[in-house]
This record gives C-alpha cells, sequence and structure tokens, in this order.
C-alpha cells in the first residue's frame, strides 16, 4: 500500500529527521465547515505559524510525527454543486482527501458519499482518504448517525472521525491519523512498487524547526 | 524741408539694407555686397563656372574663387564663416556620437569585471540580446557573481546549450509539445545534476531552489518570443473564442456567481480593478514564474476584495475556496485577459512541473484553469438562470433584473454603468480633484510670494533698526604689549633685589 519515494537518498543530506510534504485536498459541500476545520488546525494549535491569513483557500501546516516533520500542503475546493465538474483539476496529484460533511444535514453525507466514489475511481489510487463528520457540537440536531458514518468508512477503506471545528475536537487527530497512514519514503513503512503520483515530495531539510518547511515555493 | 527728406531717405536705405539684395527675404551682409550668405556664394558660383567648366569642374568653388575672384577679401571673410560653420556642425555631431557610443560601453564594461563569464555571456546576451531582454540578463549576471566559479560555468553552459537547442527547434517548426518535452525534460535533468552531482555538493537546498528558479526563468525569457509564437499560433482560435465568449458574458454580475462582492462600492471597485490589472498583467510577462506571479497577485487582491466585502455583514473569518472561486471567475469575466489560453498552455508547458501541482502559485494556477473551463462550459444551469432566460441575457435581448436604466446619472455608482464610462467618471472625479488641488497651489504660491516679500521686508527693518540702534564706531587698534619695553609696568613695582653677600 504504500509506496517508495522515487527520490535517492542525497549524497550530501542526513537521512535523520526528514521533512516530507503532502498536498491534501478538501471536498464537501459548501458551508459543512471545510474551512473551519483547516483554520482550526492551521491556527489553533501551532499559533506561531501564521500564513498570511487573507485568505483560507490555501493553507500550510506541519506536523511532527516521531523523527519526521509532515508538511501539509492544503488546498480547499469550492463545494457547490456547480463547480463539481472541476474537482478533477483539484485533487490532481494529490495524496490525501478528506471529505467533510456535516452531521446536521443528510444531503451532505449523500454528497460526501459521492465524493468518495469519485476519488476512488478518479483520484491516485494510492490516494488516502478520511471522511470528516463536523459540527459534532450540535449532537441535539444530529441527522447522520454516527454508526451510520462509520460503518459506511470500514466498508471503503477510509480513516474517519466526528469533528468539530468550533470545539476543536478531533482537529488535530484527522490530521494526525492522515500523516500516519501516509507513506513516508524511507520512513518504517514497507517499500512498495514506486506509484510516484502518490508519495510525498521530500524536501532536504535545513533545521529541525517545523516552520522552515515553509520556505519553498513562495 | 530739407532734414526731413534726409532723414526720410536714410531711414529707406537702412531698410533696403537690411534685406539681401537679390530680394530673397532674408538678411543681407555689407562684407557680402549686401547679399545674404547664400546669394552671396551662388553670385560667386555664376560667373566661375562659365570661366573653369573646362579645367576643373568638380574642384571647390571656394578655392576657384580664393584665386580668381576679383574680391578677394570679401572671398576670404565668407569661407572664413562656412568654415567656422562646418566646423561647428562636426563638432557638435561628434559629441553625440561619442555620447551614443559611451552609452553602449557601459552595460559591457560590467561583465568585464568577470572575466570568467565574459565569454559565456556573450552567448546568453548575444544570441537573443534584444533590448527588451536586458534587465533579466543583467539581473542574471548579478545572480551568476554570487555563485562560486565552477557553479556558475556548468550553470551557464546547460543554460546555454538548452538554449541554442530549443531555438534551434522552435526554427525547424517544432511543435510546442515537443517544445514542451525538452523543456521539462531540461528541468528534470538539472534538477538530478544539482542533486547528486559534486560540483553543487556545498550547495544548500535553498540555492539549488533559486539556481532552478533563474535557470529556468532566464531560459524561458530568451526562449519566449520564438516559444510564445509558435503556441499563440496553435491557440489562436481558442483565444478568440475564450474572448468573444467572455464578452458575450458582460451581462453576468457578482451575484449570478452566488458572490458577494458588492462591486458599487468605490473602494471595493478600486481593489477589483487592481485584481483586474493584475489578471492582464500576466500577457505582458516572460517567464512562466512571472505569469504565475500575476496569478498570486490578482488571487491575494480578490481575498482582500472577499474580506472587505464581508467585514460589512460582520464575518471576519478568512474567505475559503467557497467564495475564492466564484469570485475569481468574476475577475476573468471583467479583466477578458489577452490571450488566456496561450498563457495558460504556456504556464503549463514549460513551467517546471513542481511549481503547478503544489505551492500556492500551483493553488492559484488550478483555480485560473477551472475558472476558465467554467466559463466555457457555462450555461444556464450553472447560473441557476432558465434556459430562456439565458439565452435572452446572451442575446442581449434582455438585461438581467438589477439593471436599472436612467438611475441616478451623476452618480458613480450607478449600477447601470458600462466599464468604460464608469472608468471616465472615475478619471473625471480625479480631473476635478486634481484642479482644485492646482487652485490651492495657486493660492499657495502666491500666500508664499507675500510671505516672502513681507519677510525680505521684515529683516530689512529688523537689520535697519539694529544698525540704527547701533551705530558704527571703530575702536581704536589693540596695540601688542612689548613686555620688555613697557616701562611704566614696571614702575609702581618693587625694585629687583640685589645679592647680598653674607659675612
Amino acid at each position: 500500500m504504500a509506496a517508495r519515494g522515487n527520490t535517492g537518498p542525497k549524497p550530501n543530506g542526513s537521512a535523520q529527521g526528514k521533512i516530507c510534504q503532502f498536498k491534501l485536498v478538501l471536498l464537501g459541500e459548501s458551508a459543512v465547515g471545510k474551512s473551519s476545520l483547516v483554520l482550526r488546525f492551521v491556527k489553533g494549535q501551532f499559533h506561531e505559524y501564521q500564513e498570511s491569513t487573507i485568505g483560507a483557500a490555501f493553507m500550510t501546516q506541519t506536523v511532527c510525527l516521531d523523527d519526521t516533520t509532515v508538511k501539509f500542503e492544503i488546498w480547499d475546493t469550492a463545494g457547490q454543486e456547480r463547480y463539481h465538474s472541476l474537482a478533477p483539476m483539484y485533487y490532481r496529484g494529490a495524496q490525501a482527501a478528506i471529505v467533510v460533511y456535516d452531521i446536521s444535514n443528510q444531503d451532505t453525507f449523500g454528497r460526501a458519499k459521492g465524493w468518495v466514489k469519485e476519488l476512488q475511481r478518479q483520484a491516485s489510487p494510492t490516494i488516502v482518504i478520511a471522511l470528516a463528520g463536523n459540527k459534532s457540537d450540535l449532537a441535539s440536531k444530529r441527522m447522520v448517525e454516527y454508526d451510520e458514518a462509520q460503518t459506511y468508512a470500514e466498508e471503503h477503506g477510509l480513516l474517519f472521525m466526528e469533528t468539530s471545528a468550533k470545539t476543536a475536537m478531533n482537529v488535530n487527530d484527522i490530521f494526525l491519523a492522515i500523516a500516519k497512514k501516509l507513506p513516508k519514503s524511507g520512513g518504517p513503512g514497507p517499500g512498495g512498487d514506486a506509484g510516484s503520483s502518490a508519495t510525498g515530495r521530500r524536501i532536504t531539510e535545513a533545521d529541525n524547526q517545523p516552520s522552515s518547511g515553509a520556505s519553498c515555493c513562495k | 524741408m530739407e532734414p526731413e527728406s534726409g532723414k526720410k531717405s536714410r531711414g529707406i536705405k537702412v531698410q533696403s539694407d537690411l534685406f539681401c539684395k537679390s530680394g530673397c527675404g532674408f538678411y543681407g551682409n555689407s562684407n557680402w555686397q549686401g547679399y545674404c550668405s547664400k546669394c552671396w556664394k551662388d553670385r560667386l558660383q555664376q560667373p566661375s563656372k562659365s570661366e573653369n567648366v573646362s579645367r576643373s569642374p568638380k574642384s571647390s568653388p571656394f578655392a576657384r574663387h580664393r584665386q580668381s575672384s576679383p574680391s578677394g577679401s570679401f572671398w576670404a571673410v565668407f569661407s572664413r564663416f562656412e568654415e567656422k560653420r562646418s566646423q561647428q556642425h562636426e563638432k557638435r555631431t561628434r559629441t553625440m556620437k561619442s555620447l551614443f557610443k559611451k552609452s553602449h560601453q557601459s552595460p559591457s564594461r560590467d561583465f568585464s569585471s568577470v572575466p570568467f563569464l565574459e565569454e559565456m555571456l556573450d552567448g546568453v546576451t548575444g544570441s537573443s540580446a534584444s533590448s527588451e531582454n536586458t534587465p533579466s540578463s543583467d539581473a542574471f549576471t548579478e545572480y551568476l557573481k554570487t555563485l562560486s566559479k565552477p557553479i556558475a560555468i556548468d550553470v551557464l553552459r546547460h543554460i546555454n546549450s538548452v538554449t541554442q537547442k530549443m531555438q534551434k527547434m522552435c526554427e525547424a517548426g517544432a511543435s510546442p509539445e515537443e517544445l514542451s518535452d525538452t523543456a521539462k525534460e531540461f528541468y528534470q535533468s538539472l534538477n538530478d545534476r544539482l542533486r547528486n552531482h559534486p560540483t553543487f555538493g556545498e550547495a544548500t537546498s535553498e540555492q539549488l531552489e533559486s539556481m532552478m528558479d533563474f535557470t529556468e526563468k532566464n531560459v524561458m525569457t530568451r526562449l519566449y518570443k520564438s516559444v510564445f509564437f509558435a503556441l499563440s499560433a496553435q491557440n489562436e482560435d481558442k483565444d478568440l473564442e475564450i474572448q468573444k465568449r467572455i464578452r458575450s458574458l458582460n451581462w453576468i454580475s457578482a451575484a449570478h456567481l452566488d458572490c458577494f462582492i458588492d462591486e458599487l462600492r468605490p473602494d471595493i471597485m478600486a481593489l477589483i480593478d487592481k485584481a483586474i490589472f493584475s489578471a492582464i498583467e500576466m500577457d505582458a510577462r516572460r517567464a512562466p514564474q512571472d505569469k504565475l506571479s500575476c496569478i498570486v497577485k490578482c488571487s491575494k487582491n480578490i481575498f482582500e476584495i472577499l474580506r472587505v466585502s464581508r467585514e460589512r455583514f460582520g464575518n471576519v473569518e478568512a474567505a475559503s475556496a467557497d467564495e475564492f472561486l466564484p469570485a475569481l471567475i468574476f475577475i476573468v469575466l471583467r479583466a477578458n485577459p489577452p490571450r488566456l489560453h496561450s498563457n495558460i498552455n504556456y504556464i503549463d508547458k514549460f513551467c517546471n512541473p513542481g511549481r503547478l501541482l503544489s505551492g500556492e502559485a500551483g493553488y492559484y494556477f488550478t483555480n485560473l484553469c477551472c475558472a476558465v473551463e467554467f466559463i466555457e462550459k457555462m450555461n444556464h444551469e450553472s447560473l441557476n438562470l432558465t434556459k430562456d432566460e439565458f439565452d435572452r441575457f446572451m442575446s442581449g435581448e434582455a438585461l438581467p433584473p438589477g439593471v436599472v436604466f436612467g438611475a441616478n446619472l451623476d452618480s458613480l455608482e450607478a449600477p447601470w454603468l458600462c466599464e468604460g464610462v464608469r472608468i471616465m467618471r472615475g478619471n473625471l472625479v480625479t480631473l476635478n480633484e486634481l484642479a482644485s488641488r492646482d487652485t490651492k497651489l495657486e493660492i499657495g504660491l502666491d500666500d508664499l510670494i507675500t510671505d516672502g516679500a513681507t519677510f525680505v521686508d521684515g529683516v530689512e527693518k529688523m537689520v535697519d533698526d539694529v544698525m540704527a540702534g547701533t551705530p558704527l564706531t571703530s575702536q581704536p587698534h589693540k596695540r601688542p604689549i612689548a613686555l620688555d619695553d613697557a616701562a611704566e609696568a614696571t614702575e609702581n613695582l618693587p625694585p629687583p633685589l640685589t645679592p647680598q653677600i653674607l659675612k
């Protein structure tokens, strides 16, 4: 399942404390709280890293996982139905996706299922997909049962969590879970075939501070 | 009577003396018997021609006349005048020439300070160095100077070889796809080389990144004309098509796209203009990353528009893609950027591929591609209109509601205003403001002049007062005191001690 990186070890790079960069797309109906979820993840915990706060459509955040620093590059997509056909352009080359629905709205869960189906059919075969039932703080208005979503996720091999951007519940956890599941080239995960598009780009690092990973692609 | 007539005749004489005797209208000169310089020359030439035609028809008339003319002294004066004139003329042209020469030489002097680069840079600046290329070449030279010698030579060698190769391909009529493959292969091989070759072992990853950037920029800037020409020839139909399409969609307002931009607020209008400017600027840039940075700039402006628009509703959270994409579509519709397809294609084909699939610029570029695709495929469903309504709006038969004719004509915010009229009105407001500032400036200037005059008067008065209060009195000269001569100074002193002999 995990794919090995196509970048071999550098003669002048150290093997310790590597940084992996992954592209993650956010899919889901508009107003399910996609961007709130990411904003909570980007700003809530690691407040020292302030991406230009002007827009919440493109953001980066790093998490540390054992000896690896995982840098997420989060691409938000427009959730309105009319832009649905444009989605493939966004998830082209993405290594991870979070499909978000609103637990207080059954329709959004239906659309989330549609996204999952499309991703599994059209995106990179090794893409890591997570399903997030957002707005879990609105339990009194719940329309989508936890078990229903859990069963669906298990059937389709998805990571699943109910999150709340408002209370920050499970927000960091879902990103960490994705980071764990992502193949890190040369990492502890077993080496597989070189499914190049699903492998994180390895960045040679200068030092170990998480914020330093943001130096490329300005 | 006598003196009067004398005066009159003298006056006439003076009058007729001033002009050339031949009546050409120029002033004459008594040195040349009352002719102007030109007529005098002609007059001198005429008799000599008949005289000397057989002997030396081509020899200078001046030289001939110096010998043959009876009025030798006149001639001498005239020839001196001519000589002086031609000398002055020569001097002027010489200075102009030297000026040009100097300005030409100055840039090359920069290169000579880096002798090892000189030869290779000749290739860079020489092959396609039209004057418009020089800024990037100069920046590149500056950049190369920061690298160590072996690295700079290696990078330059690669740049020169790929540029020449692609230039030849262009001349041979290679398709943009073939060119794109060559460019991408080059990026890949250079990247591998930078990461693995021992020459670059000491360079940090940041240096390697910037080396890649500079290489890409330099190569593509040099090849831009030929490559972009091939691309735009291929995409011409598509370019025109989308341009026409966007024109026919001019009735779409922000509300149709579900984006909450209050396009009638002056501050937002200014921001929209900025975003539109960046979108149009893309066509003027050459290197793919420069074009990309225009897109990023445009996108940042759009976020600013959204932020300002949302503040009104008390929404302070940053805008997400749900709002951004519609706003981008709206801006593209308003801007109608020139050669849109060619530019997108160019970035897609000749940019370092890593730049497009990840990174901020890649994200915004993807959004732009999406916006273009959406515009191309837009139909009544995507705007939540009935088919009938959509067709009528497209044909210009009807205008969507909200577009009211005869609204407040003088208001800048009149919603019916087309782009040109709106800009014109904006300009008129600016002009009025400028006029009022001009008036203010004039008033201020008058004040300043008065102030200046009063100040001078005041100072004069003060000086006068001080002068009057303290009349000039000359003090007696101070004489140096000669201590030895000062007899009177020693007068009051006790007599000096005299030595006494003690027994």
